[in-house]
């Protein structure tokens, strides 16, 4: 099968065509010095509420990126996310937790046995589309959340139950690192730097995998899947691909998450975990690995950095009340649904597309700094 | 025997309210081909709205004030917010109208706090006893308002000029502007008749003994099992959906309370959502074509 | 694609983590000045607690409350004493949005810089870091005032549970019916279908056992989602029952009491005190003369040394505020917090193990809000009086009896901690 002789029209604004530039060719350096910096960072931020953040950044990361393969790639929009990353999570705490297995086996497990139910759900799936493709998977979760509240000798039911450990020998990675009775890596450095070692391995196999025939697939069954078809794609089993493939993600970002936090809950996988993960992918940039951990950094971080702004702003009422008054948690509510709004009115092609306009508009190294600060 | 009949009689009440609801985002989908998940926060707003009006004026100029206020402000984020996204991706759009779910529950947590209030249901605690069977006058009250508005819709749609023309901008706004419709004006009547609708749902929402409280917003997020059940561009297949997930809540709290650990009644309206979408995609009462959007 | 963007993320998120970076946490104990060892979040002129509670999500009208009762007490302290141990309090407050992700991180974040957790709303979000608690060693009072959270380690509920008020409830309810073992009077519990209410059900069939002439005749359960309750309501009045309890949370209280009204069914409602919001008193205005709140402590209308006390405090620290029960609650755990912190303090020794150590056996005084409670070693129930409340005008509750404990309550948690 001849998949795409020329690259198809886009279709939507917000999914920009695909550049052709290799990770190992010209974009060598700007990732080297991002994964640089990622790994200089938990040795010199010494803030907790940071370092948490971060944390959780790397690992929804992982999910962003599966999110990007079903919807920034593919083109099916899925409101499922948190159901599949549940999936994981329990699969994870299982067998790491109640059958003791090491993490280097619960958690592909858990990204095998999420992709399974990914599989399982592609029949019916691949058959609707658009907004029956939302509301579809936007059952999923409910239905999921009341099987994770019901099947309590799985989930410990609405108190939820502990997961799975990360142990290396017998070192907890949630204790930290030790050498001895020498401190190598704190908890949050031990967490930081394994979060990224999967992320980085998930980050590759995506960008390959957007490079590779079945990546051309999806973008040609997104952008117009009769005219795919017509070319010779297979597109029901392409589509079926496409879940499976973020399906996994999602549930190797679910046993992550639950390992991090160490106990969780049903509640927690819950319509609105669905929705921050598209929110990742448009407001980062759809389609791309850049712009789905932009994304999950903006997702994460925004509503923090409101919080800690709105103490300097003179209309935020600084106690809090029951009986309404702009607050800080609330200000930062309204903002998060606000620049999502303006970021999809005004810059379809999310935050990526922002800060690669500022790059290119650096003169010179030297006098980068004041533009540097603006993308911040 | 009376026990189903009352089961079924409130189930029927609380269904034609999500009917209420389920038509506003057919209408909004028919004319704007507009998913809006923020549809839910308008039914929020309208309550609230009438629950500040009413100790200030009789109860009609409440719902007509509040009518006013709420249909004000869908124009105001339909033009601003979302007339910018024509033509965007499904997946943008829906993200859009999430984001704008979330600003407008902030900002009725900013006006009017965390806290519940009054009920502001247009009859208040009374009965009405036929047989055995009790109704109350708020339910009695939801299905007549109910079966009045839904009549008028009807009719608005297939006998009015507007409502033609909404219909032709439904099945194609290229030919709706080959024939001088002018398709902007269709979008913000949409959402002006959707806001309208969500504050006719809201008040019999907030009918005794249920209140008004930041929490309606979510429960009128139960629409969607019931707009998908009906097919997504059907007005009948709205009030119907909205019927079939009411009757099921009450009836299932009731008949189903036994097995599921008590909750599946909870979960049935996606369940059957789900089965819906298997066998025939476009709902029950939905045009084929609709699948493809 | 992975280039620039990739290299700009890298530097704006050097720049925004870095700028918010510079408030080091200070993990490190050591010893003050005036030779007291210090945990974390205290140095010479202040000690450090955090509040963790929902202020902006669905439980933020009892999170935000609560916390502004803790916030008045220590506000009195320092005003009125200059602190603790010659040290300011400050009151570090998080909000979780009652997400148990976002509780992780704020936990996480507040757990190097605080001495203890001085109020933890949102029992999935406590149970979320459990671990944590566990491992950090933090002296936790908890808002979730069941023997749930009772039970696990390091975390302290510094007031009658629930089940405790219930079962009190129950006992009070049979005493007024006339219950005995010849005359049967039939009662109905209504619970939540989770563990959670599993917990009250089996709390309310043990008072029931051991209670003298009880009948249960019906336990139908609800859903968060239900917003009918023609079913439940029915099937309690169907079986006759003249007694209901009431295991809910105020999202259900005016469905189930309206709802009982309009179907001509008046039995006697008693629920705990987490049931009742004083907001609920106008929708069933007229409908309460049969409805009572056992509670395990006072409220904002009782006359006596304590909530005097609460209200000179909540008019200086906070004049604007809607009065709401839930302050109690928290200036409660602010007394508990505030007397543990003195304990420790004449220890020298206001670590974590001191704070731990100075709540063992704990006995506080409330000035009559409630009687004295003794935190025992922490996991047992710390007192099992409760009081019974009929609602007034403006939905506020009002005692229709002194503080009592009843046997049941005792021989249940006999039994619980078996």
């Amino acid at each position: 099968m001849s998949v795409l002789t020329s690259p198809p029209a886009p279709r939507d604004a917000a999914t920009p065509a695909p550049r052709a530039q290799g990770l190992l060719t010209r974009g060598r350096i700007g990732v080297l010095l991002w994964i640089a910096a990622m790994v200089v960072l938990p040795l010199v931020l010494r803030s907790e509420l940071w370092l948490g953040i971060g944390i959780l950044t790397l690992i929804v990361g992982v999910g962003a990126l599966g999110m990007q393969v079903i919807t920034g790639l593919a083109g099916q929009i899925s409101l499922g996310h948190a159901f599949f990353m549940g999936i994981g999570a329990y699969s994870s705490a299982w067998l790491g937790a109640d059958k003791g297995l090491p993490w280097w086996l619960w958690l592909p497990a858990a990204g095998l046995v999420a992709a399974t139910a990914g599989a399982l759900v592609a029949p019916v799936a691949v058959r609707i589309r658009g907004l029956y493709l939302a509301v579809a998977t936007l059952a999923l979760v409910f239905i999921g959340l009341y099987a994770w509240e019901t099947w309590t000798s799985l989930s410990g039911g609405v108190n939820g139950r502990p997961a799975a450990p990360v142990l290396f020998g017998d070192q907890d990675l949630s204790l930290g690192i030790m050498a001895g009775d020498q401190v190598i890596l704190d908890a949050f450095q031990a967490w930081w730097y394994f979060a990224l070692a999967i992320l980085l391995v998930v980050m590759l196999l995506t960008h390959n995998l957007k490079r590779s025939r079945l990546g051309r697939a999806f973008m040609a069954v997104r952008d117009k899947d009769v005219a795919a078809a017509v070319v010779g794609v297979p597109v029901t089993q392409t589509k079926t691909v496409a879940f499976v493939i973020s399906s996994f993600f999602a549930g190797i970002s679910g046993a992550l998450l639950v390992s991090y936090m160490g106990y969780f809950t049903p509640s927690q996988w819950h319509l609105m975990l669905s929705v921050d993960f598209i929110a990742m992918i448009v407001i980062g940039g759809m389609g791309t690995v850049s712009g789905a951990l932009l994304g999950a950094l903006f997702v994460r971080a925004m509503p923090e950095v409101v919080n800690h702004a709105s103490g300097f702003l003179p209309f935020v009422r600084k106690g809090t009340s029951t009986d309404g008054g702009i607050t800080g948690p609330l200000l930062s509510g309204f903002l998060y649904g606000l620049v999502i709004v303006l970021i999809l009115l005004f810059e379809p092609n999310g935050i990526r597309a922002l800060l690669l306009r500022a790059w290119r508009r650096l003169p010179a190294p030297l006098g980068s700094s004041r533009e540097r600060r603006k993308t911040s | 025997m009376t026990l189903f009949l009352q089961l079924g009689f409130q189930g029927i009440a609380l269904g034609l309210v999500y009917g209420l609801i389920a038509l506003g985002f057919v209408i909004m989908f028919k004319g704007s081909h507009t998913f809006n998940f923020a549809h839910g926060q308008f039914v929020a707003i309208g309550a609230y709205v009438v629950l500040v009006l009413l100790p200030r004026m009789p109860y009609v100029l409440a719902f007509i004030g509040a009518v006013a206020i709420t249909v004000g402000l869908a124009l105001v984020v339909e033009r601003l917010l979302i007339r910018g996204l024509i033509g965007r991706s499904v997946t943008v759009v829906v993200l859009a109208t999430l984001g704008i779910s979330t600003m407008l529950h902030n900002a009725v947590l900013m006006v009017w706090g965390v806290g519940s209030h009054d009920s502001v249901g247009p009859v208040g605690a009374g009965t009405t006893k036929v047989g055995s069977v009790v109704l109350p006058n708020s339910a009695l009250a939801t299905v007549a308002v109910s079966v009045v508005v839904l009549a008028a819709v009807a009719w608005f749609f297939q006998r009015t000029r507007h409502g033609l023309a909404l219909r032709a901008t439904a099945s194609s706004q290229e030919a709706a502007l080959a024939q001088g419709i002018d398709v902007g004006r269709m979008f913000a009547l949409s959402w002006a008749l959707a806001a309208f609708l969500a504050v006719t749902a809201s008040i019999f929402l907030a009918s005794f003994p249920r209140v008004v409280s930041p929490s309606i917003g979510d429960l009128a997020l139960i629409a969607i099992p019931a707009i998908v059940i009906g097919g997504m561009d059907s007005l009948m297949g709205a009030v119907v959906g909205g019927l079939v997930v009411g009757l099921t809540q009450v009836l299932g709290s009731n008949y189903l309370s036994d097995i599921g650990g008590g909750r599946l009644h909870e979960v049935l309206p996606y369940v059957l959502m789900l089965l819906v979408l298997l066998v025939r995609p476009y709902g029950l009462f939905g045009s084929r074509s609709i699948e493809r959007v | 694609m992975l280039k620039k963007p990739l290299t700009a993320v890298a530097v704006a998120s050097l720049m925004t983590l870095a700028a918010c970076g510079n408030s080091a946490g200070s993990g490190d104990s050591g010893t003050g000045a005036d030779g007291v060892a210090m945990g974390p979040g205290v140095t010479d002129d202040e000690i450090s607690v955090t509040v963790i509670s929902d202020f902006s999500g669905p439980i933020a009208q009892g999170g935000i409350a609560g916390s502004l009762g803790v916030e008045a007490k220590i506000d009195q302290v320092n005003r009125e004493q200059g602190g603790i141990c010659g040290r300011k309090v400050v009151v570090d407050k998080r909000d979780t949005k009652y997400d148990p992700q976002i509780t992780t991180q704020q936990y996480r974040a507040a757990a190097p810089k605080n001495l203890m957790v001085a109020q933890f709303v949102g029992t999935a979000g406590l149970n979320a870091v459990r671990a944590n608690i566990e491992r950090d060693k933090m002296p936790t009072l908890s808002a979730s005032i069941n023997t749930q959270t009772l039970d696990l380690p390091n975390v302290y509920v510094a007031m009658p549970p629930f089940e405790v008020e219930l079962i009190n409830g129950l006992t009070w309810a049979a005493k007024e019916a006339g219950a005995s073992a010849s005359k049967k009077v039939k009662v109905g519990f209504v619970t939540s279908a989770d563990e959670t209410g599993k917990v009250y059900l089996d709390a309310l069939n043990h008072a029931a056992k051991a209670t003298e002439g009880l009948e249960v005749v019906a336990q139908p359960t609800y859903t968060n989602a239900d917003t009918d309750f023609t079913a439940q309501v029915n099937s309690l009045k169907d079986a006759g029952a003249e007694i209901v309890m009431l295991g809910v949370t105020p999202a259900q209280i005016a469905g189930i009491i309206g709802q009982s009204a309009q179907f001509g069914y008046k039995p006697t409602f008693v629920s705990s005190s987490g049931a009742w919001a004083s907001s609920l008193g106008k929708p069933l205005k007229g409908l309460l003369d049969k409805y009572y709140v056992s509670g395990g402590y006072g409220t904002l209308n009782d006359d006596n040394a304590g909530i005097q006390a609460l209200t000179k405090a909540r008019k200086a620290y906070a004049p604007d505020a809607k009065p709401d029960n839930f302050e109690v609650g928290g200036w409660i755990n602010g007394t508990v917090v505030v007397e543990a912190l003195r304990k420790a303090c004449e220890a020298k020794d206001l670590t974590r193990e001191g704070v731990m150590k100075a709540m063992t056996g704990l006995k506080v005084s409330f000035d009559d809000i409630l009687p004295p409670i003794d935190l025992g070693d922490g996991n047992s129930i710390v007192s099992f009086q409760s009081r019974i409340n009929k609602i007034g005008a403006d939905g506020v509750q009002e005692p229709v009896a002194e503080f009592f404990e009843s046997e049941a309550a005792k021989s249940w948690d006999a039994a619980r901690r078996k």
